[in-house]
């Protein structure tokens, strides 16, 4: 047998038992960065806001995201209209992935790609 | 040497295997091939995927002494390197229709042994082949072939590289292979189906790479495609 083509072949198991055992854990703490991901996949655009403002928001009847809650510390993630998005006081955008300033951010409004 | 030459160069090489029924151009060339007069120009990789089918294993094995500027590596057999730098690596890959898409396994043979990869299972014919610079060349219907590396389970480099083929497929999708794709998704099973919005979400949150498609413009275009599996999942698998 080719030792090259067992080796891979190998590998190729084990990263898919790694895998089963993710997908196992879905719902669990494991699953957190898919649920995260999947959040961010839907956003076309990212602004970082106060707390204040995203307080603001919930109050007008915004609904947070619940992987937000998963989050230690907790984020607020809050899908809002870009027009609405664009007129927060302090709104940062910034880069829609999992990047340094989203990961920092405690509050942060999306904008959702149109359907 | 363009690139694209190299490509056409190594096809023509191999034409005799592209022969037979059933072998199909797979991989990282195939969005290459799909471009308008097969341009070439949305993936550069220095290597060429061929599909053969488990049935069709010892009549691509005849054909082999026909290939010209290619010779098998001595450590990987299966891989076939060029003699001229004119040509692209060629890569034997196993395909078995019947396969449960999770198991891939090896095909032992001394002149051709082929890794058989369960989700090339997904990965059906175009019911009509790419006809390029006199060349036949048979390739899969772009639905099968993208989830097929949607579902594949690699890490690292390898692993963003096959997203964002992937992501050239999706990019050369018309409407109705938009559909099938999302008709098979339905058919996968709740982990399968859990890898492929997976891979989805972190094809999203990619950066570019050199010469690979971008993913930052066509964000839009893989929420679309995750909103219909979204739907396309009644929860099952969340």
């Amino acid at each position: 047998m080719s030792e090259v083509l067992k080796r891979r072949l190998n590998g190729i198991r084990a990263r898919l038992a790694v895998r089963s055992w993710e997908y196992r854990q879905r719902h669990l703490s494991h699953g957190v960065w898919f649920r995260l991901r999947h959040v961010l996949a839907h956003a076309s655009r990212a602004f970082v806001i106060p707390e204040v403002e995203a307080a603001k928001l919930l109050a007008e009847g915004y609904e947070p995201e619940p992987v937000g809650q998963e989050l230690e510390p907790e984020k607020t993630l809050i899908f809002v209209p870009a027009e609405r998005a664009q007129a927060i006081p302090g709104a940062r955008e910034v880069d829609v992935r999992l990047s340094a300033p989203f990961l920092e951010a405690r509050a942060v409004a999306l904008v959702r790609f149109p359907a | 040497m363009a690139f694209r030459d190299r490509l056409v160069a190594t096809l023509r090489a191999v034409a005799p295997v592209l022969e037979e029924p059933g072998v199909l151009v797979v991989g990282s060339e195939v969005p290459n091939l799909l471009e308008p007069g097969a341009a070439a120009t949305l993936v550069v990789s220095q290597d060429v995927d061929i599909g053969v089918p488990l049935e069709r294993h010892a009549a691509v094995k005849e054909k082999l002494a026909l290939l010209r500027g290619l010779r098998p590596s001595p450590e990987e057999p299966s891989v076939w390197v060029p003699d001229d730098p004119g040509l692209l690596e060629v890569n034997f890959v196993g395909m078995d229709s019947g396969r449960d898409l999770t198991e891939t396994d090896l095909l032992e043979d001394e002149r051709l042994p082929l890794l058989v990869f369960g989700p090339l299972a997904l990965l059906r014919p175009a019911p009509v082949p790419m006809f390029v610079e006199g060349l036949t060349v048979p390739l899969p219907r772009p639905a099968g072939l993208t989830l097929e590396k949607l579902v594949t389970d690699r890490t690292g480099e390898k692993g963003e590289r096959d997203l964002l083929v992937a992501l050239g497929l999706l990019m050369l999708s018309k409407p109705e292979d938009l559909d099938e794709l999302v008709v098979t998704y339905r058919s996968l099973s709740p982990e399968l189906k859990h890898a492929v919005r997976s891979n989805l979400t972190i094809l999203s949150m990619m950066k570019r790479h050199a010469q690979m498609p971008d993913p930052e413009p066509e964000r839009g275009r893989v929420a679309a495609l995750l909103s219909r599996l979204d739907d396309a999942d009644e929860g099952g698998s969340r």
